[in-house]
């Protein structure tokens, strides 16, 4: 068996003070270039091909694609590599919504901003609550993924980690907004790409590919079988979980609206494409785990207890550790800013100015965005304390963004449409996705969710129709 | 214990010493394969085909005798009924390419658009 290598406490503080001092600088300088609330908010709408692409791959990667798509290797096999990597298509058919969004929306700020002016106040109030849910929980995922993570690999007590990662993450956000969020993904995205390659070339290095297909054809059969059903299944729940997850978020949305209007399409199908190798050669590392006898006690440490042990055994135990851990912390401090920007965003647009009718005065916009990055900071930090599995409710949220796919497909290229059946579609989308969760396997949730609600959003165009205003006026 | 997937999560008290996990497709285990010996409180065992399965464990105490073996757990492996899963399958199909395909009809339908 191979034991799994470790770094020191002292270590561990050294690479996060060390990147969270950077990040939080970078943070402080690139936001001085916001002049007024459009640029802190939106970055300007200005952002070009490169940082837009790499922002847009950079959020995507989120710790649940390093932690979760080796889990799905490990579970789910060949196909569960793929299945996870199915959610780039998320990326590649938000494309085409970019330019609609422009064309729709040319002033737009939030994705708020489209489904209160095509669905009316009900509409905005179902998707409010449907997208909090789920931008907390992915929120909350992940401080706890990285406070547990950071305990496991550096023995950094969890509380201490878990507050670091999401003060840093603050903190920049707060001094810099979308301008902060967009070059530290940049950097960020880079330095994922770099460290996966390297860890998966190592890996590469130490295993007999002929040993491993024998080891898996004897011990582990189902992972190579072609008819495995939860694995066929997970390939359409997955992506329709990735295109639910992207078409309603206001994380895109906001990106869409930043990027100068030519470069948005190109910029979001270059990251598609870019993402979609990641969680292959992320979740590769877990089908080795047999093969080379490393024994998974948690199945949420799939990736890092993979990893580490291969890369000790490869002579760079203290190296591994390092590499592990700032991969980690890049792709969860990518996500994490972009889901503090573009929900405090939501909060301060849809909730602040819409729900509650205030204005956003141009002399105090800082103050009143910051307060807003502080709040969902602070309700994240409060969430993630109790370190309860709440990964189970993000997974839970698959079926309720999984309903809004045809409503916003709908709202963008349909003329009219009835809008009350349109929404009873995702009500009962989101409730016999979850009954499916429970009932049928979490690997049906999202096609039952997506599927009940398309069938309705289908009959609501035919069924006495009402046409949508042809432009959307925020 | 039930798995629909052939993955199943076992899990033990931390141990004082190290434990051997055995796996065998008959309660007698007249054929065993050891899956895993060290000091981990679990062991996450994945790709496992329908059926049976049986694992025992027991406390490794080198150079004195092991403990004795615990009873034996029956995992019962069923992947989901094959009319169920072709139904899935098919709605999933459907979904996909109906989504994917409004949308690249709607995109190339409105691009000239004002």
């Amino acid at each position: 068996m191979i034991a799994a290598t470790q770094i020191s406490p002292a270590t561990g503080w050294a690479i996060l003070l060390t990147l969270g001092v950077l990040w939080v600088g970078l943070g402080f300088l690139w936001g001085r270039k916001a002049k007024n609330s459009e640029g802190f908010v939106l970055a300007g709408r200005k952002v070009g091909l490169a940082l837009g692409s790499a922002t847009a791959m950079a959020t995507w990667v989120t710790s649940n694609t390093t932690m979760l798509a080796p889990l799905f290797a490990l579970t789910l096999g060949v196909w569960g590599m793929l299945a996870y990597s199915t959610a780039a298509f998320g990326l590649l058919l938000f494309a085409p919504f970019a330019v609609r969004i422009h064309r729709l929306l040319p002033k737009g700020y939030t994705a708020g901003d489209f489904f209160r002016l095509r669905y009316g106040r009900s509409g905005w109030s179902i998707f409010l609550i449907i997208t909090m849910i789920y931008s907390l929980s992915w929120l909350v995922s992940m401080a706890i993924a990285g406070g547990a993570l950071l305990q496991s690999l550096a023995g950094i007590p969890y509380l201490q980690g878990m507050s670091l990662i999401l003060a840093v993450c603050v903190l920049y956000t707060l001094f810099g907004g979308l301008y902060a969020v967009i070059g530290t993904d940049f950097i960020q995205s880079i330095i994922i790409l770099v460290g996966i390659v390297i860890i998966g070339a190592i890996v590469c290095t130490q295993l007999d590919f002929g040993e491993a297909y024998q080891h898996l054809s004897l011990h582990q059969p189902s992972l190579l079988q072609i008819a495995f059903p939860a694995a066929l299944l997970a390939i359409f729940n997955n992506m329709l979980f990735g295109f639910g997850e992207v078409f309603h978020n206001n994380v895109w949305w906001s990106r869409a609206f930043a990027m100068r209007p030519d470069v948005a399409p190109k910029a979001f199908f270059l990251s598609g494409l870019l993402w979609f190798p990641i969680p292959i050669s992320a979740g590769f590392i877990a089908l080795a785990a047999g093969p080379l006898g490393i024994n998974i006690a948690d199945a949420n440490q799939t990736g890092p207890v993979v990893a580490s042990s291969v890369m000790a055994n490869a002579g760079l135990g203290a190296f591994a550790g390092i590499l592990i851990l700032v991969v980690l912390f890049c792709s969860m401090a990518s996500s994490i800013d972009s889901l503090l920007a573009a929900t405090s965003d939501l909060l301060l647009k849809d909730v602040h100015g819409g729900l509650l009718g205030r204005t956003l005065p141009e002399h105090g916009y800082r103050r009143i965005t910051g307060a807003f990055i502080v709040l969902v900071g602070t309700v994240t930090w409060l969430l993630a304390l109790p370190q309860w599995p709440i990964i189970e409710v993000l997974f839970i949220s698959g079926p309720l963004v999984g309903s809004l796919i045809w409503p916003v497909i709908a709202g963008l290229y349909w003329k009219s449409l009835n809008r009350p059946l349109a929404l009873l579609g995702i009500i009962l989308g989101s409730a016999l996705g979850i009954t499916a969760y429970f009932t049928l396997g979490w690997y049906t949730a999202s096609l039952v969710g997506a599927g009940v609600s398309m069938i309705f959003t289908i009959l609501a165009r035919f069924a006495s129709p009402r046409p949508f205003p042809a432009q959307l006026n925020t | 214990m039930d798995s629909s997937d052939g993955a199943v999560t076992l899990q033990w008290p931390t141990p004082d010493t190290n434990i051997e996990l055995q796996q065998a497709s008959d309660p007698a285990f007249q054929h065993p394969l050891t899956r895993y010996t060290g000091p981990d409180p679990g062991s996450v065992i994945t790709g496992l085909p329908e059926g049976q399965h049986y694992f025992r464990l027991r406390q490794v105490n080198t150079p004195a005798p092991s403990g004795p073996w615990s009873a034996p757990l029956e995992v019962r492996v069923e992947f989901m009924n094959r009319g169920r899963l072709i139904l899935l399958l098919s709605l999933g199909a459907i979904v996909v390419l109906l989504t994917v395909g409004t949308i690249v009809t709607g995109h190339y339908r409105t691009r000239r658009e004002p």
